[in-house]
């Protein structure tokens, strides 16, 4: 017989336009006290528009078995327009003989957090990188920079899910992202081919293509773009609450539960740095950047075990 | 309990008794510019910032590199595949595929633009200031704006004419920008003082811009041309302006070449203007820092400041020293190509006399040897000098020896490659190699208005004859030590530009002066475009698209 159940299930659609975006820019007539100032850009918008879905569903049996589920997701799709600007560039990268390398590029008709690169297709036959030369002049320069996909993911999602039996039970939930990029910087600057070759250390990542020379440099490029999608166990918690009235000492004793909680339990994704879940601030004039992993700590995998107990 | 708490309230009473009765009186310690300034002291506030940037338009990532990078006279390879890679900004300046989002670019543009806004305040702030002074001032303020205006047309083929701040500016460029250049100096330089110098325009600095003007005039007024048309009138002022410097006898060629570059070099006589980092004025010691050995360690009493294996000379560039006096070698020859100040070999050497080697460096360097606990000394006590390695990279097996070869391979861009400069002295007070540059930065000297001048008789009259004999006057006057330049016994376009590079090497100058000699489409090392657009830089697209929301007020340059 079945004491309680209930589902319950939201669908939202969001459409958040922000105009006039306030930005750091150049003026037009370059002989200033100040070589930028901050104002609202007419016409500039970023447009966040998505859709979110909510389910719930909770069971509880008389025999004190229950279980309950939940999930969200969220789609959503981000553009900029209206800019009068062909690239707003920021994300500065860091590392040795990268001065002024920025990874980010704000442009119309693309999400904020866009990476704009130059698209890393292969080595020649001296092991040397190449580039689409998107202009085809034969020069590979800022010109062939492409939009190479947002740091923003187009899915969030999460789930939930519980389940229990009389004093026991189990808690946990997961979160996940889909469809965005993450620039590593922590490889660009600190594993390639060529650190090797200068007595450095590096990670298996060094090596990965045999055919690349061992003195190639290493520019940004979609070469460190990589994808960010991942699902995570991010919480699990094992309870069990002791009935301390049954058990006769609910005088001294009223309330005495144990637990053990694994925090970041197990990870999927294809993301080779560290972790996928980073964004090291690296925004240049005040205009935020999306994405970078350089160097950030990892989330830990933790394991808490508990006893509480109440008078 | 409750006499307990009554106490409490009593004490936090008192508290805020006590502290209700200070006396909230301001005590006035320092005021920004109130009535107290004086006029004269409203002057000098008015005309300071509008130098003080200059010496930031002149470091070695802003105008060092857009004029000389991409010349024949320097390269910049990506250093052992770490070092200077820099996004490729210095393999696209040398080679010729800069374009509009090229940092270098931008920032240049950006630094001298501020500069000339700082000059515009003062030329709006001047007249209204009541002290003589102020007038002459206003002269200085004007050629000043002039000076950052030549520099904008020089590189961007546009000048922004701004008489009142508030105003927009309006946009010129080739023979008009040329035009306004030239009357706002001719203007100012009869008002100018003479006595200022070299840290401040003077009456001759003006007329030392103004020959440069002049002398470069067919090249503003027709920047593309297939060949520049050298205007009689122009190059006739040119030989006047030079003219009027060389006769006042205020200024006289440094018999020691290299003390024009060195760190007490603000009483050289031979400096007509130059970017004032006398102590206190917070110089930068990147001239000096950005070419050398980052193995190189030139000041014993600064622990680990080096320099930073930026760029080295071309082959091309080396090979006219090593054709012009073949068979000697150069350094034999020629006193302005190097100057041996330390020992080859493992030696001791006093810290207080300790000096590097100038001029061009080749082939094994010497210097002090770094440890983890500081310079390694002699029994003496005195600084032990090895032939360098490459221990800060942990091998001690690579020598540092700077090799004539210097390209973008990967052997031609390794750490050492390419002979390095070492012309305006290392800092002796810098603490991390980079800061307190103690050397004045030269603008304008005497020994370029020579030639200035040899180049306008040579293109007006091709007076051979006297070209000859103001090139010669400076190669004689380099006397304090040996080998004397030999003198010259025939002149034409070629030799003098190669004098030029003799001379004048790495003083910001060899891009204007390849574009005028009609060479800066030639090919060196890494460097095969032929463009002719290439003579400007493009606009940065960060001001481009600054301009954007006002139609055709600024467009980019042809080409870009």
């Amino acid at each position: 017989m079945c004491l309680a159940q209930w589902k319950a299930g939201t669908v939202d659609y969001f459409n958040k336009v922000s105009t006039n975006i306030l930005l750091e820019v150049v003026p037009a007539d370059p002989v200033q006290p100040a070589t930028t100032f901050w104002t609202n850009v007419e016409n500039m918008e970023i447009k966040n528009t998505g859709v979110e879905l909510e389910l719930n569903y909770r069971h509880v049996a008389d025999n004190s078995f229950g279980f309950q589920l939940g999930g969200n997701v969220t789609f959503i799709n981000n553009e900029v327009s209206g800019s009068p600007y062909s690239v707003i560039f920021t994300g500065s990268v860091s590392g040795p003989g990268l001065t002024s390398a920025r990874v980010n590029g704000y442009l119309n008709g693309q999400p904020i957090g866009t990476f704009y690169l130059q698209e890393f297709i292969g080595f020649d036959d001296k092991g040397l990188n190449v580039f689409t030369d998107v202009d085809g002049d034969g020069i590979i320069g800022n010109k062939d920079r492409i939009a190479a996909g947002s740091a923003l993911p187009k899915q969030i999602y999460s789930l939930t899910g519980g389940l229990s039996f009389k004093g026991l039970s189990l808690l946990g939930n997961f979160n996940g992202v889909a469809g965005n990029k993450i620039f590593d910087n922590t490889a660009l600057a600190n594993f390639y081919k060529l650190r090797l070759t200068k007595g450095n250390n590096g990670t298996p990542s060094s090596v990965e293509f045999p055919e690349e020379s061992p003195n190639n440099a290493a520019p940004i490029s979609t070469r460190f773009l990589k994808n960010g999608d991942f699902f995570r166990l991010n919480n699990l918690t094992l309870n069990y609450q002791l009935n301390t009235q049954k058990l006769g000492f609910s005088k001294y004793v009223s309330n005495l539960n144990f637990f053990i909680t694994g925090q970041n339990l197990f990870l999927i994704t294809n993301y080779d740095g560290w972790d996928p879940e980073v964004d090291t601030d690296r925004q240049v004039d005040g205009i935020l950047s999306y994405g970078i992993d350089n160097l950030s700590y990892p989330r830990a995998r933790t394991f808490v075990f508990g006893v509480n107990l109440g008078f | 309990m409750k006499n307990y708490k009554l106490f409490l309230i009593i004490v936090l009473g008192l508290m805020l008794a006590i502290q209700s009765c200070t006396d909230l009186k301001e005590v006035i310690l320092d005021e920004t510019a109130g009535p107290s300034l004086s006029p004269r002291e409203s002057a000098d506030a008015v005309l300071a910032p509008a130098y003080a940037r200059l010496n930031r338009i002149y470091l070695h990532t802003n105008y060092f590199a857009l004029q000389q990078i991409t010349s024949d006279e320097s390269i910049l390879p990506y250093r052992g595949g770490t070092d200077w890679g820099d996004n490729g900004i210095y393999v696209a300046l040398h080679s010729h595929t800069f374009d509009a989002n090229t940092a270098n670019v931008r920032n240049t543009w950006n630094e001298i633009f501020q500069a000339l806004s700082r000059a515009v305040t003062a030329v709006n702030e001047l007249p209204n200031i009541n002290d003589p002074i102020a007038a002459t001032y206003l002269a200085e303020a004007r050629a000043l704006r002039a000076f950052y205006s030549w520099m904008t047309l020089d590189l961007y083929n546009v000048v922004f004419v701004k008489e009142n701040i508030n105003d927009n500016s309006v946009v010129l460029r080739g023979a008009e920008a040329f035009e306004y250049i030239k009357s706002e100096l001719e203007a100012a330089e009869p008002l100018l003082a003479d006595n200022v110098g070299p840290g401040r325009i003077t009456k001759a600095a003006a007329q030392a811009l103004l020959a440069r003007l002049y002398l470069n005039a067919a090249v503003y007024k027709d920047r593309y041309a297939d060949a520049f048309k050298f205007d009689a009138a122009d190059l006739t002022k040119v030989i006047e302006n030079c003219d009027k410097i060389i006769n006042s006898g205020k200024y006289r060629l440094s018999a020691e070449y290299f003390d024009i570059f060195s760190n007490n070099n603000h009483t050289n006589p031979e400096l007509i203007f130059a970017i004032d980092q006398r102590p206190d004025l917070n110089g930068h010691n990147r001239m000096a820092y950005f070419s050398l050995s980052g193995e190189q360690h030139p000041v014993p009493a600064a622990y680990g400041a080096n320099g930073t294996d930026g760029p080295a000379i071309t082959a091309d560039f080396y090979q006219t020293w090593a054709k012009a006096y073949a068979p000697l070698d150069p350094a034999d020859a020629d006193a302005r190509f190097f100057q041996r100040n330390l020992p080859q070999g493992v030696t001791c050497v006093d810290g207080a006399t300790y000096r590097i080697d100038r001029g061009i460096l080749r082939g094994q360097q010497y210097g002090l040897a770094i440890t983890q606990q500081g310079y390694e000394r002699c029994e003496d006590g005195k600084f032990k000098i090895i032939p360098l390695d490459s221990r800060r990279r942990g091998r001690f097996d690579l020598p540092v020896i700077h090799t004539e070869a210097v390209d973008f391979t990967t052997a031609g861009s390794n750490y050492p490659t390419g002979y390095r400069v070492h012309k305006y002295e290392f800092s002796q007070t810098t603490t991390d190699g980079r800061n307190r540059g103690e050397h004045d930065i030269i603008v304008m000297r005497l020994a370029d208005v020579y030639l200035m001048r040899a180049e306008a008789k040579l293109r007006r009259d091709n007076d051979a004859a006297s070209a000859l004999a103001d090139v010669n006057t400076v190669r004689k006057s380099r006397t304090a030590r040996q080998p004397i330049p030999p003198a010259l016994t025939e002149m034409n376009l070629d030799l003098l530009f190669r004098e030029r590079g003799f001379e004048l090497y790495w003083e910001h100058l060899r891009r204007t002066d390849m574009i005028r000699f009609g060479k800066f489409e030639g090919t060196w090392v890494e460097k095969t475009s032929t463009n002719k657009f290439r003579r400007v830089f493009p606009i940065p697209q960060s001001a481009i698209d600054g301009a954007s929301n006002v139609p055709g007020y600024l467009t980019q340059n042809e080409g870009y």
